[in-house]
This record gives structure tokens, C-alpha cells and sequence, in this order.
């Protein structure tokens, strides 16, 4: 369950990266940055174990 | 997956309640009642929307002597928002033709997501939290900001002039008023030493006067000041020039129709109904009462999760409160002008919030040199918070009061036999002078 939502996260960072680079229109891109970047944050609220054992959030 | 600490503690107090009632599996009264939140967590979007629509309906027709929606529903028209609702779905989804169709169609839903996710850090009562966050209220309020982004790119992407400068508009509006916004909800956070909603709320337990809003007269102020903000961060009148139908015929949902106009229309009310409740959580005492015995009573009689249901009744109905001021200063102030909406923030709003809070962080150093003791409590004591109460006397640990030989005016003596108190002398040619209780350990 933790990965499909990791991979979700991933995977519209990374496309809406590729979108960034490859969108022709300025505003476009900053929308495709806005979704790469709040995917970027979505990763944060995975609880990924840490070093304590305990969630993260 | 595992949820989040609190969500889980959330889930297991209903089932561990629901379970005494109802013999089946533990995992299936689990799994309904983690559906019952979810559920729920969309309802507290979704409803007071509904009402508030309605009720702006009805508030703005008795201010203007009309009766409003009186039919749908039997009496008062109160389902007319239901009725509003299935018009806009049969109307037809249009796009102009100079529109950027893909942002075009997009941008309503941005909206909705940053409203709809600032949802998930609003505490709605003691725990009832979809996430539990060190930094809930920063980051509440950051995804609540991302709503400006939907309707930029709304204003952009319509290919129309008016909706172009309804957007700019807002850009400009939200950017600046964020300042204020900032500075006054960081006086609670600074009162409180925790940036945690839930733990803000714990701070303001027992009688009103624990409420951050009589903290001091500076919170007091900033209260009204963070109000005006949400109005404009909301761009509800009188600073919604975004959508002045007078200039910009309706600003940046010109070119929307049927549920994607709806869904800008749902967002505000949500995040009106959001900016509320953190007005409520800021300042005026979150999910409590205010009056101390029925709050115990509500926590011990009812305890665990029926208490916590009346919580989040209590605080519904306090923001519902705060909506309502919110449409009754809309139907009764006439919109600004765009320069004088930014006046009111750059010229007023910045310099008076940069003023509370230096004013509020001085608040207590003044009583400190006054009294010469510390008047407020360490963060550690949370829930415990020492009140500061107006004209009230001071019981004081005979040691302290050793350091402090000014002499006692008359009538300055508490009334406290128990606790061997005596009175924290206090220069009196001050009528105003608030003298603070302390504890022993301090």
C-alpha cells in the first residue's frame, strides 16, 4: 500500500518535471511545476519509517 | 499503510465505544468507522457550504427587507442550495474558444483541492484531526494560499480581459494580505509555543477567560485584525475585488458555467467556513464552551468520544457564528476600491499586525519588570495554563513574595485562606493594572 502511494507521488513528480521541461507555454509550466512540487510534498507525508522506528508524521 | 498517530488513536476510541454495542469483528467495526471519518472529513466540507450558501441567501435578503428563498424545502427555503446545486449540474459546460481549454477545465478543481486539503489539518475537536502536524497551523494555512493559484489560473487561462484582471487582482490581494495574515496568527503561536492546532485549543481549556482573545489586550485586537485578513485572504466584500461585477463583470469566473462556476462557489465557502474555524482555534477557544464546569463535564460525564462529538458541536457553531458576521459585513460595507484594498493592507493592516506582536511579546517582559516575576508559564504545562485574569488577586507563594516588600494597599488582599496567599503589591495609579497568579514553582 505504502509504495503504490509512494510510486502515485513519484511518478507525478517526475512527469510533471518532464512536463516542465518539454510544455511551450509559460504559465503551463509553472502549473506542471506547481504539480511536480506539491508531489515533492506529498512524499513527505508518507509515513516512511525512520531511524527511530517510529512514523514520520 | 499505517496512519498517522492520531487518526489511529481517533479510529480505535470510536470502534473500542462502538464495539461494546455491536458483537462482530474488530476489523470490520475498524474499517467502518475509519469509512464513518472519512466520510465525515468530506461532510465538514461539503455541508457548511450548503448552509452557508443558503444562509447568505437568506441573511442578505433580510438585510435588504426581502424574504429570499421561502419554498424549497417546505418552510425557510432551506434546501435551496440542494436545488442551486441541480440546476448548475443540467446547465452547459462552456469553454470560449480563446480559452487554454486544459488549464481552463482544470483550475476549478485546484481550487477545491487547496480548500478541500486544508480541511485535513483543522482539528475539529480534542484529537478529531485527519492529520496531526507539529506545524498544522503553518501548513494549513500554506495549502489554504495555494487557492490563489486555481484562480489566477482561472483569470489566465479564460482568454478574457476581465477574467484576466479579476485574477491579477487576486494575485495581488492575496500576496499582500498573506503578510498580516502571518503576523497576527503567529501571536497565538508565540502565547503558546507550539504551532499544533490541537495543542492551541488544550491551551484555551477551562473558562473564557483562558481564551487567547482575553489573553491580553493586544491578542484581543489582533483577533479583530486576523477577522478583517480572512475576509480579504477570502475575498469575501468588502474587499472582493476579484469578481466586481461592477468593473470586471464578474472578475475571474466571467467565462465559468454550471459546476465548475459551482465549484469556485463551494471553495469559498469551504475555506470561509476554514479561516473561521482557525479564528476559532486561534482565539477563541477552540472546541470549549468557555465555561469551565460544563467543560469538565462534558470530558468526564460523557467522556472519549461522545465528549469529543459535543467538542466539535461547540466549535461548528462557533465558526458557524463567525460566518455569519462574515455575510453580514459583506451585505452592509460597500466594496473598496482596488488602490484602497491595497492601502488598507500595505499603509494599515501590515504596520498595526507588526505592532500586536511586537506588542503582545512585550506584553509579558512589562509585567515582569512590574511584578518582577515571570506571568506567564513554561510551554510544559500544557492545559494548565496559569489565566490571566482582569482585577483578580494574586495568590502568592510566601517565598516570592519575600522579594517583593512594596507594601500592601488596602484592599488588595485575596480571599484565600487555604493556599496562606498573600498579594503581589502592584503600583497602584494603574486602574488598569492586571495582576496575574503564579504558581508555586515558578
Amino acid at each position: 500500500m505504502n509504495e503504490i502511494v509512494f510510486a502515485i507521488f513519484a511518478l507525478a513528480a517526475c512527469g510533471g518535471a518532464l512536463a516542465v521541461v518539454l510544455s511551450q507555454n509559460v504559465v503551463r509550466m509553472a502549473f506542471w511545476l506547481i504539480i511536480s512540487l506539491s508531489s515533492v510534498a506529498g512524499l513527505f507525508f508518507l509515513p516512511m519509517p525512520t531511524s527511530s522506528g517510529r512514523p514520520s508524521c | 499503510m499505517t496512519l498517522p498517530l492520531a487518526a489511529t488513536s481517533i479510529v480505535e476510541s470510536l470502534a473500542g465505544w462502538l464495539a461494546s454495542f455491536i458483537s462482530s469483528s474488530p476489523e470490520l467495526v475498524r474499517f467502518v468507522v475509519a469509512a464513518i471519518h472519512i466520510g465525515m472529513l468530506a461532510a465538514f466540507f461539503g455541508l457548511p457550504a450548503f448552509a452557508f450558501i443558503w444562509a447568505e441567501r437568506k441573511v442578505s435578503a433580510r438585510i435588504q427587507d426581502r424574504l429570499g428563498p421561502t419554498h424549497c424545502g417546505g418552510r425557510f427555503g432551506w434546501l435551496q442550495s440542494l436545488a442551486d446545486g441541480i440546476k448548475l449540474i443540467q446547465k452547459e459546460d462552456l469553454a470560449p474558444a480563446t480559452a487554454d481549454k486544459f488549464l481552463f477545465r482544470l483550475s476549478p478543481y485546484l481550487v477545491v483541492v487547496a480548500s478541500f486539503a486544508s480541511f485535513l489539518f483543522l482539528p475539529f475537536s480534542d484529537g478529531l484531526v485527519a492529520v496531526a502536524l507539529d506545524c498544522g497551523l503553518f501548513i494549513g494555512m500554506a495549502v489554504l494560499s495555494l487557492e490563489v493559484l486555481g484562480v489566477v489560473l482561472a483569470g489566465y487561462s479564460s482568454g478574457s480581459k476581465w477574467s484576466l484582471f479579476g485574477g491579477m487582482r487576486e494575485t495581488a490581494q492575496m500576496v499582500s494580505y498573506e503578510v498580516p495574515l502571518g503576523i497576527t496568527a503567529v501571536i497565538p503561536v508565540l502565547i503558546c509555543g507550539t504551532m499544533n492546532l490541537n495543542e492551541i485549543g488544550h491551551m484555551q481549556s477551562g473558562w473564557f477567560t483562558n481564551w487567547l482573545i482575553f489573553h491580553s489586550p493586544f491578542t484581543f485586537a489582533a483577533f479583530f485584525v486576523f477577522f478583517v485578513v480572512t475576509l480579504a485572504s477570502n475575498k469575501r466584500a468588502p474587499f472582493d475585488l476579484a469578481e466586481a461585477e461592477s468593473e470586471l463583470v464578474g472578475g475571474f469566473h466571467t467565462e465559468y458555467s454550471g459546476m465548475r462556476w459551482s465549484f469556485f462557489f463551494l471553495a469559498e465557502y469551504a475555506s470561509m467556513f476554514f479561516v473561521c474555524a482557525l479564528a476559532v482555534l486561534l482565539f477563541l477557544g477552540g472546541w470549549w464552551t468557555g465555561i469551565a464546569p460544563i467543560d469538565s463535564a462534558m470530558s468526564s460525564i460523557l467522556g472519549g468520544y461522545p465528549g469529543r462529538v459535543l467538542g466539535l458541536l461547540v466549535l461548528l457553531t462557533k465558526s458557524g457564528l463567525l460566518v455569519v458576521v462574515q455575510i453580514w459585513i459583506r451585505w452592509t460595507l460597500p466594496r473598496l476600491r482596488i488602490d484602497q484594498v491595497m492601502e488598507t493592507c500595505l499603509k494599515y493592516l501590515v504596520p498595526i499586525s507588526c505592532f500586536l506582536f511586537i506588542g503582545s511579546v512585550m506584553y509579558p517582559l512589562f509585567w515582569l519588570t512590574v511584578l518582577g516575576r515571570p506571568t506567564m508559564l513554561p510551554v510544559s504545562s500544557i492545559g494548565n495554563r496559569v489565566p490571566v485574569l482582569p482585577r483578580a488577586k494574586v495568590p502568592a507563594t510566601p517565598a516570592e513574595d519575600h522579594d517583593h516588600p512594596h507594601g500592601h494597599g488596602p484592599g488588595q488582599h485575596t480571599h484565600e485562606p487555604a493556599r496562606q496567599s498573600s498579594v503581589v503589591p502592584v503600583p497602584s495609579q494603574d486602574s488598569a493594572v492586571r495582576e496575574v497568579t503564579l504558581r508555586g514553582d515558578l
